[in-house]
Formats: structure tokens, C-alpha cells, sequence
């Protein structure tokens, strides 16, 4: 096992999943001395019915919620968060649940900043040093999760902020949170799940803790993305992508950006496609110029929880790097149904190519050799690998 | 914003639910206070515990609930549901009532609800796997095998329980559940 002479692991958030997980909130809360929570979250977790499951939840638990806010943009605001923050103040809440995907947390994160600071400004808090402690806060992440919920980071018109603090202290996943959505959502959240999870884990700092995380996270949405595309009902399959999805925010939290990700994001940012399906397609091509050209940054050992300990063993050691892009490779090649084959197919125009390297380059600073983004991209457009290329 | 369109929610209550973690509360803690005068097993367990040994099992975060305890004669005796003075020195708590109900309709045994982290417990852990082995004697007294076997880590074997103990027990506890 690869271990560093030094290296940190955070992790704030206690994971509740399973079964009746969401009736455990009410007890929670009071144990972190908080008895009346705000909930923020989105009008599609109220059209899936996953409002009225964690309203009933706190039946017989004595605990008043605060208000429902239903009313999240997929593109959150500071202003919609100092309006939250004033409905919070007005009703005496003390604590917050975000109940959704990506913009309800965003917005809990930007909301618990600003009311355990008795502020309206959130750039004051930009780099979260001057910050107080921040109110309890717990994540229900539902099937409309994308993968980024439980990480450190907020994004709020379109600016970062990034705080170990900001991690919720609770996520809570039960299968009752599992709707019949667009299963190119669940892709998506899987793709960047698995992106996360192994950018983490192949830089040269990586560390033992961050890499088991990681391991468990590419375990579970390897095993778990094939059948939840496929189907939309399974309910009990779905919930333990999500929990994937949510562990990879954690290893992703304890680890710099790796280059895929910030491709997906730009893509995401510049063309409107999803960065899950992006940067998932963006990795294998990654993987396989790091292995052709940079020939290190690619672990062996990714090649067992995408493959399983069976063929693990069977690789000469050596030849596992090879075989664990070749197994990723594969496993998007069964997702075919769902996501195009390269970035042609998704109908990116080639000239924003240049761009996205460029501004994917610039946020992940000195990680790579300059070029290497816009190469991988060149590769990714076209669906060749780099012994194709030659 | 216009904050009346979002209006606080005060939680409804789950009265049936309660009611039947009611009885089964009163009919387990009965068929302790029996158990612990019909059989040798009990018996044992429960004169390893300490002379003032009270144990509350409750519902958080306001009941159902039931107290067994030690009296000061010794014995092992059923003592209502409420702990106001009372000297607790165990203290389960269900954390929520569908935990409660999962146990008490059986989908989890004792053991695989406390690995659910279902229970909250205040007070010795030698203390608490006492009361779980109690529970599981006394859940295979009162009930037929194929729920004992849902609620229980292992069914007891032959040469543990024979059936002229087990049926004879479970006549003499319903009896005295029931009755005095």
C-alpha cells in the first residue's frame, strides 16, 4: 500500500444509511442540542414526494420544523441564500437540512455561513478564516444527488467556497430518497463519483485513509452503475450508488482537483453539458495518455475495486495499471445506452476545446505538464486513444 | 419572500404505533417478572446483576416505556412505566418509534437493531447483554418458534431448551403475566 511520510485526513460528516435512517434526524439533532431545523430544498424533491417522507419522519419526535423551503434554483444565488437567512432568523431556527442535490446543499452551506455569523455579506467568509462555528447541519441527499453534496465546497453564482467546516455533520441516505428520475442523472452523479474517486487517490500525496474512502466509493458505483441505469426502480441498488456518489465527495474533499473534474466542470460551464458525463468520459482518456506518455500517476491498484479481486489476482502486477484504464474503458463502453462515446457525440463544438483546456489548466494549476489538457481533450473529442493517435 | 408561504410544521403524533409498543412494553416487562420466578436461566442472569439493578426500556423522546428492577427483597418485579423516582441504573432508549416498531414486530432482533444503532444505552455494557440474553429467553417463552426465530440471534437447541421445559415455562409465564 502506497503510504507518504506525511499526510491529513478530515472527515466531519457521520454517515447514516439504510432503512428508517431518516427517523434518526429528530435524535441527532438533539444530541448536537439543535430542536428546530430549517429545511432547504427543491421543487423536484417535492414532486418525487420526498418532502412529504421527511416531514412524516419527524412524526411523534416532539421536533417543530422551521419551514419547508422548496424554492432552490438549479443555479443558486447569494441573494436567494440572505432570503433564507431571513426566513431562518424570523422562525428562531437552529439548525439546517438540505434535502436534494447540489443547489439545496450549495445553498444550506451559503445559509449556515451567513446565520452562524449574524451576517447578510457572504463574501466577508469567502476564505471561511474569520468564520464562527456553524450550525448544525445535515444532508439528505436524495437520487437527484450529483456527487458534489457532501464535499467541502459551495458553489454560489458561480463562485467557490471551499472550508473543511462546511461538510455537513450529518448525511443521512435511506432508499425511500430514491425516486424514478432521469437515470442520466444517475449516471452523471455516478460518473463524477467515480472521477472524484479516483483523481483522488492517483495523485503522488495521496494518503491510506483517503485512498480506503476512495476504494469503497469506486467499489460501490462500479458495482451499482450498470443496474441503476438500466432500471429505474431499484430503489435499494440506487441508494447504495449514492452512497458512493457521497463517499467520493469526502475523498474528493481531502484532495486537490484533478484535472478531469475541472474539464467537466468547464465543459458544464461553457456548453451546458453534465460535468459527471464529461469528465467520467475525460478520465479513461486521461488515464490512458498518463499511462502512454507520463508513464506514472496511474495505480495498479485501481484495477481491483473495478474489477474485483478475481481478476485482480490474475494480472501480473505490473500489468494492472494497463488493465484498470482498460476496465474503466470497459465500463463505460455498457453505458453506451446512456452517454455518448466521445465529446463529438455531445455535441461540443470543436473550437471550445482550446477553451476548456485553458480554463481547466488554470484551475488546476501545476498538477500536470501545460498541454497535457488540451491533449487529453483532442483524444476525449475524438474517442482515440493515445496509441491510436501516433 | 413572502415567509407565510413557507408555514412551520408541527409533527403529528403515531398513536397506534404507540399503543402497540405500549402493550408489547407491559407484556414483556410482565413476562420478565415471570420468567424470573419460572426459569433457572433468568434466575441466574438476573442474580449476576446488582442488588438495586433497575432497568428502563423506553421510546425517546417521550415514551412508551417500562421498568424492571430488584426490590429490596431481591426480587425481580415489574414497576409500571414511569421512572419519576426511580433509580435507574440502565437505561435503553429506542431512538425513535419505527426503530421501536421494528423490533417489537419482529423484522429486527435485539441484537441486529443494536447494530443498527436503534438503541441508546446508559449504564454498564455487561449489564445490557444480560437484559438482551433475558429478552431473547423470554421472547423464546412467549412466542412460537418461527417469530422466536425472526427476534432471536440463535434459537435455543434441544439439549438447551426441551420442549417439556420450553411449553411447561410458557404455560406458568402467561400465567403469571396475565394474572398475578
Amino acid at each position: 500500500m502506497h503510504i507518504p511520510e506525511y499526510f491529513e485526513f478530515f472527515n466531519k460528516s457521520k454517515i447514516s444509511s439504510g432503512k428508517k435512517a431518516l427517523e434518526n434526524i429528530p435524535f441527532d439533532l438533539r444530541s448536537m442540542n439543535a430542536t428546530k431545523p430549517l429545511v432547504v430544498t427543491d421543487a423536484l424533491s417535492v414532486k418525487q414526494g420526498f418532502v412529504k417522507v421527511l416531514k412524516t419522519s419527524f412524526n411523534d419526535s416532539g421536533m417543530v420544523i422551521g419551514a419547508v423551503y422548496d424554492g432552490v434554483n438549479s443555479y443558486p444565488s447569494t441573494s436567494e441564500v440572505r432570503e433564507l437567512a431571513s426566513l431562518y432568523r424570523d422562525r428562531g431556527c437552529d439548525s439546517i437540512i438540505a434535502l436534494g442535490g447540489s443547489a439545496p446543499a450549495s445553498v444550506a452551506k451559503g445559509l449556515n455561513i451567513l446565520v452562524s455569523n449574524k451576517s447578510n455579506n457572504l463574501m466577508e467568509y469567502a476564505d471561511m478564516s474569520k468564520s464562527a462555528e456553524l450550525r448544525p447541519f445535515i444532508l439528505v441527499p436524495t437520487s437527484d444527488a450529483s456527487g458534489t453534496e457532501a464535499s467541502n465546497e459551495a458553489m454560489l453564482d458561480a463562485r467557490i467556497y471551499r472550508s473543511h467546516d462546511l461538510m455537513p455533520d450529518i448525511i443521512v441516505i435511506d432508499p425511500r430518497m430514491m425516486g424514478k428520475n432521469d437515470v442520466h442523472q444517475t449516471v452523471n452523479a455516478g460518473l463524477l463519483g467515480i472521477v472524484q474517486a479516483i483523481e483522488s487517490c492517483n495523485i503522488s500525496v495521496s494518503n491510506v485513509i483517503n485512498d480506503s474512502f476512495a476504494f469503497a466509493s469506486i467499489s460501490l458505483i462500479g458495482e451499482k452503475i450498470n443496474s441503476t441505469a438500466a432500471c429505474k426502480c431499484k430503489k435499494k441498488e440506487r441508494a447504495a450508488l449514492i452512497n458512493g456518489v457521497t463517499i467520493s465527495g469526502i475523498v474528493y474533499s481531502n484532495a486537490p482537483e484533478g484535472l478531469a473534474r475541472a474539464i467537466g466542470f468547464e465543459a458544464e460551464k461553457m456548453t451546458g453539458n453534465p460535468a459527471g458525463i464529461c469528465a467520467g468520459i475525460v478520465l479513461a482518456y486521461l488515464l490512458d495518455y498518463k499511462l502512454s506518455s507520463i508513464k506514472s500517476g496511474v495505480r495498479g491498484e485501481l484495477f481491483l475495486p473495478l474489477a474485483g479481486i478475481d481478476k485482480y489476482c490474475s494480472i501480473p502486477e505490473e500489468d494492472r495499471p494497463e488493465a484498470g484504464v482498460d476496465a474503466l474503458f470497459k465500463l463505460l463502453d455498457n453505458l453506451d445506452r446512456q452517454i455518448p462515446r466521445n465529446l463529438k457525440e455531445m455535441n461540443i463544438p470543436e473550437y471550445m476545446i482550446n477553451k476548456i483546456a485553458a480554463a481547466a489548466e488554470e484551475r488546476t494549476g501545476t498538477l500536470f505538464p501545460k498541454g497535457t489538457a488540451l491533449k487529453v481533450l483532442q483524444n476525449a473529442y475524438h474517442g482515440k486513444k493515445s496509441a491510436e493517435v501516433r | 419572500m413572502d415567509i407565510n408561504k413557507f408555514p412551520e410544521i408541527k409533527p403529528k403524533g403515531k398513536l397506534i404505533k404507540k399503543i402497540y409498543v405500549a402493550i408489547m412494553l407491559w407484556i414483556v416487562g410482565r413476562a420478565i417478572q415471570a420468567a424470573s420466578r419460572v426459569d433457572k436461566d433468568v434466575k441466574r442472569e438476573f442474580a449476576s446483576l446488582r442488588d438495586d439493578f433497575m432497568l428502563h426500556l423506553h421510546v425517546l423522546p417521550a415514551g412508551p416505556g417500562m421498568i424492571v428492577g430488584k426490590d429490596k427483597n431481591g426480587k425481580v418485579k415489574y414497576m409500571g412505566w414511569k421512572p419519576g423516582g426511580k433509580k435507574i441504573t440502565l437505561d435503553m432508549q429506542a431512538k425513535n418509534m419505527d426503530g421501536a416498531i421494528l423490533m417489537f414486530t419482529f423484522q429486527e432482533s435485539t441484537c441486529v437493531a443494536s447494530c443498527h444503532n436503534r438503541l441508546a444505552v446508559l449504564g454498564d455494557v455487561p449489564d445490557t447483554c444480560t437484559v438482551v440474553r433475558i429478552l431473547n429467553i423470554v421472547e423464546t417463552y412467549l412466542l412460537p418458534k418461527i417469530i422466536t426465530s425472526l427476534a432471536v440471534k440463535r434459537y435455543p437447541k434441544w439439549s438447551e431448551m426441551n420442549p417439556v421445559r420450553k411449553y411447561l415455562g410458557r404455560v406458568l409465564i402467561y400465567i403469571r403475566t396475565f394474572t398475578f
